[in-house]
């Protein structure tokens, strides 16, 4: 069975950083935005589309008939949604089959449970997650500190939502995942070759027994 | 089909009748049926018995949309097992909702039958329509365990792929039942009971048509052990609540309407007031069926972030409803005599009088209704729950009520206002909020300018 190793992370922790270097070290595969690309070109859907749906739920549905008559309803919103979830589905377990990878997001920690992957958690405080996105950012830049905060609330809700919808798991949750380490003020190159070492191991002892 | 040609490239003139055409036509079948069994009850039992239909059909509703409920909330976690290609544990869930809908329904169907009579009375109806409404409301009692699981079965059919087969099925059901209907009260001479029993006759056949293909182990959920955890019941009540909401709202605010109506005209105020809402079921399917079946399409350009294209259809959307209702409006101004006519016996007189005074009124519903109801479908469409939540409430529960005591001292007259003007209030309502979205959205463009590069962080 192939090793994976996937990565759930906050928005702006560095945890896509980490994912990358882990799999240059390792020189293994790297999966990130592939997944999105690649759903889109199975089910036939904008990448846009696909990764509205995959980065929050957007399911619940409004019928905008106020109960007068007896019409079934249908959440028509539903087909789309679970034509992505399947692809998802499909699509990193037709990846995991293939090699050795790091996946990032996207519910891979639960969606490979059965190869059994080092899950690792990257999350950070606020101040050093603001950072890291200023350090992205280009010179000409619209969004002031509180804005910035806000939207990375905003896509961390979003990720946690989904997350939860899909798995029933809480996102972030320390028993579902194999490591979770702070970055705050950590560069992550420097952390790379501790944490390669340590999923070697891991997966040394584990594959022993 | 293919989606991404159908929203993305088909123009939107084109895309706007491919989509809402069936919609509309769908809508209008399912509903035709009960402007059929309006029009025979009123006619062959008379007003009495129309009456009485009316006083209880809010409790029916209210009895089914727990089956939907479980139904609509059902359909995602089950969705999500199949994408996974759980099927164990997708029909896991299916058979659990199955199960609890048979219970409820045996519970909720007891409640009501032993209740009937009580409730109402406590409506303040005097004693014929009382025991007419008992008896009309039984059957549906009786029948409720094995009926309401209409409302779920007809997701999972959807679920499965059988697409049609559930249309076929809503069409057959509206076939069957209306036959029976003539049949019944035509041929037999039934009473008031022969109205209800034919369309619980005609659910139960649907009912068994339904479950046929999943008891044959053809699709992919199949019957299995029902098991229940917590996380399951909850995932059913967030995801089918908004529906639930949205059908006992109205509901209940139909229920203190009836009060309201008995007190001041008696049964001939809730005659004329039937009247009226059998006449809106004439208009409001087309409306409900243009707004509704654009969601798809209109989230999805949403999520793809095109967004002069969504304003593109948006616009067909909101000149075509505008447009239509006032049409509406004209032709049951202009139209009021025979609309009342197909409702009522020709030699009623009190009751056709007051049905016309309530509709010369109630017309204007037409010139601003389409307004929110289109924003409320714009809303949910692009995944702002809240705003629909709030347009819908408003529009079924809130503003009605207001305007119930604050136009007490216009008697009748304010029953008969009461709705357009609270579609009035809830259309300047929908622009405002409209209007902030719009707001939000352009600074949300501007930000977006300088978000692209954070998306890679």
């Amino acid at each position: 069975m192939n090793k994976i190793i996937t990565v759930s992370r906050e928005f702006g922790s560095g945890g896509r950083e980490l994912g990358k270097r882990l799999a240059e070290h390792l020189r293994i595969a790297y999966y990130d935005e592939e997944i999105i690309t690649e759903i889109a070109k199975k089910s036939g859907l904008a990448e846009e589309y696909v990764k509205s749906i995959v980065e929050r739920k957007t399911i619940t549905y409004y019928p905008i008939t106020i109960g007068r008559t007896l019409t079934t309803t249908f959440n028509p919103q539903l087909e789309l949604s679970a034509k992505i979830y399947a692809e998802q589905n499909n699509i990193i377990k037709e990846l995991a089959s293939k090699s050795d990878c790091v996946m990032i997001g996207r519910c891979s920690d639960y969606i490979l449970r059965e190869y059994n992957p080092f899950k690792i958690f990257v999350y950070a405080d606020m101040s050093s997650r603001l950072w890291r996105c200023r350090q992205r950012t280009p010179e000409k830049e619209y969004l002031s500190d509180t804005e910035m905060e806000s939207r990375i609330r905003g896509i961390d809700k979003g990720r946690a939502r989904y997350h939860e919808f899909l798995t029933g798991q809480t996102w972030g949750a320390k028993e579902n995942y194999s490591l979770c380490i702070n970055t705050s003020n950590i560069a992550i190159k420097d952390i790379v070759l501790p944490i390669a070492e340590l999923f070697k191991t891991i997966y040394m002892i584990s594959n022993d027994k | 089909m293919d989606y991404k040609d159908l929203y993305e490239k088909t123009s939107p003139a084109k895309l706007f009748a491919i989509v809402t055409i069936p919609g509309v036509i769908s809508m209008l079948v399912s509903t035709l049926y009960q402007i059929i069994d309006g029009a025979i009850v009123g006619k062959i039992l008379g007003s009495t018995a129309f009456a009485a239909v009316h006083l209880v059909m809010p409790l029916v509703v209210i009895n089914f949309s727990i089956a939907d409920l479980i139904g609509v909330g059902s359909s995602v976690p089950i969705a999500i097992k199949l994408g996974e290609k759980d099927e164990k544990a997708a029909s896991r869930i299916f058979s659990s909702a199955c199960l609890l809908i048979v219970v409820l329904g045996a519970i909720l169907g007891t409640i009501l039958f032993l209740s009937a009579e009580y409730l109402v009375r406590l409506m303040g109806a005097d004693e014929e329509i009382v025991a007419m409404s008992a008896q009309y409301l039984r059957i549906y009692a009786v029948s409720s365990p094995f009926t309401t699981i209409m409302f779920a079965v007809d997701n999972y059919l959807r679920i499965c792929g059988k697409v049609r087969y559930s249309m076929f099925l809503n069409i057959l059901l509206s076939l069957i039942s209306a036959g029976l209907e003539i049949l019944f009260l035509l041929v037999f001479h039934f009473g008031i009971e022969g109205a209800s029993l034919s369309t619980c006759i005609g659910m139960l056949i649907c009912v068994i048509f339904a479950l046929i293909p999943f008891l044959r182990g053809k699709l992919q959920l199949r019957f299995v052990k029902p098991q229940f955890d917590r996380k399951l019941l909850e995932s059913i009540l967030t995801n089918g609540a908004p529906s639930f909401f949205n059908n006992t709202a109205g509901r209940i605010t139909s229920i203190i309407v009836n009060i309201f109506l008995l007190r001041l005209g008696g049964a001939t105020a809730v005659s004329a007031y039937g009247v009226l809402m059998y006449a809106d079921g004439l208009v409001l399917p087309v409306l409900y069926g243009l707004c509704d079946s654009l969601q798809p399409a209109i989230g999805y350009n949403y999520g793809a972030k095109n967004y002069s294209r969504i304003w593109a259809i948006e616009r067909i959307c909101f000149s075509v409803c505008g447009g239509l209702s006032v049409v509406m409006t004209a032709v049951m101004l202009l139209l009021k005599e025979p609309v009342v006519n197909i409702f009522v016996r020709a030699g009623d007189t009190a009751l056709i009088e007051m049905s016309v005074q309530a509709l010369s009124l109630f017309a204007f519903t037409y010139l601003t209704r389409w307004i929110s109801m289109a924003t409320q479908s714009y809303m949910s469409a692009i995944g702002k729950p809240g705003q629909a939540t709030v347009i819908s409430l408003s529009l079924a529960f809130i503003f009605p009520n207001l305007f119930l005591f604050g136009l007490r001292t216009l008697g009748l007259n304010g029953l008969w206002l009461n709705t357009p003007l609270t579609s009035l209030i809830a259309a300047i309502l929908a622009a405002a909020l409209l209007w902030s979205h719009y707001k939000r959205e352009q600074k949300e463009a501007f930000a977006e300018a300088s978000k692209s590069s954070l998306n890679h962080v």
